[in-house]
């Protein structure tokens, strides 16, 4: 930037300056980590036939490694381990924008007894590397 | 006349994006007259961007020439 200033009734005798303002964020350099209590291998057992099991969480299982608050909304993804697949049938996601994430899971398949691995990402909505 | 190059400096002030918004403000006090006059009346005071024309970015720096002050703030991290 440039500040001038400048008699206003001699506006021909003035003095100039540049000089600049940084904008910054801390947010930039942060890392977030995920509950390893809550999203743990297994995280839920869910007994074929039985009612619909829930496992739900808040934005309180993803922490700032720097303590920072003003880092803008967390955005919630879950998909299947590769990071990329959507989950299985069997699951049903909840609207993960809401303060209660959650995943349902029903089914009355025998054949779908499995161990389903699942992934779980959270990043800044504002800074989607982070 | 001078300006303070303490006050007007690179960086001038550092704002950290999405915080709450803070003021860059200074007086006449930082314009220095060559000759020690104080009989030339007021001052006027104009920021630009640094090739002395473009205006300062309106979505993130409010200016108060009059007061002399710019206020920052801004959610934008593209900003940064």
């Amino acid at each position: 930037m440039q500040v001038k200033v400048k008699y206003t009734e001699l506006p021909t005798i003035h003095g100039t300056q540049n000089f600049s303002i940084v904008l910054t964020s801390p947010c930039l350099t942060d890392t977030l980590t995920l509950d390893t209590s809550l999203f743990a291998s297994p995280a839920l057992i869910y007994t074929i036939s039985d009612p619909a099991s829930v496992f739900s969480w808040t934005d309180a299982a993803a922490k700032s490694v720097k303590s920072l608050t003003n880092c803008g909304t967390l955005t919630w993804v879950v998909t299947k381990e590769d990071g990329v697949a959507a989950v299985d049938s069997i699951f049903s996601l909840g609207d993960l924008t809401l303060t209660n994430k959650s995943i349902s899971i029903f089914t009355n398949d025998i054949l779908k007894v499995d161990t389903y691995k699942m992934q779980v990402k959270a990043y800044y909505t504002l800074l989607p590397t982070i | 006349m001078t300006l303070d190059t303490n006050k007007f400096a690179s960086p001038a002030f550092t704002y950290n994006v999405n915080y709450a918004a803070e003021v860059f403000s200074w007086t006449d006090a930082a314009a220095t007259s060559l000759k020690s006059l104080t009989t030339c009346g007021p001052l006027t005071w104009e920021v630009t961007m640094a090739d002395g024309v473009t205006p300062i970015d309106s979505n993130v720096f409010t200016l108060e020439t009059t007061t002399k002050k710019i206020n920052i703030y801004s959610t934008d991290f593209a900003k940064v």
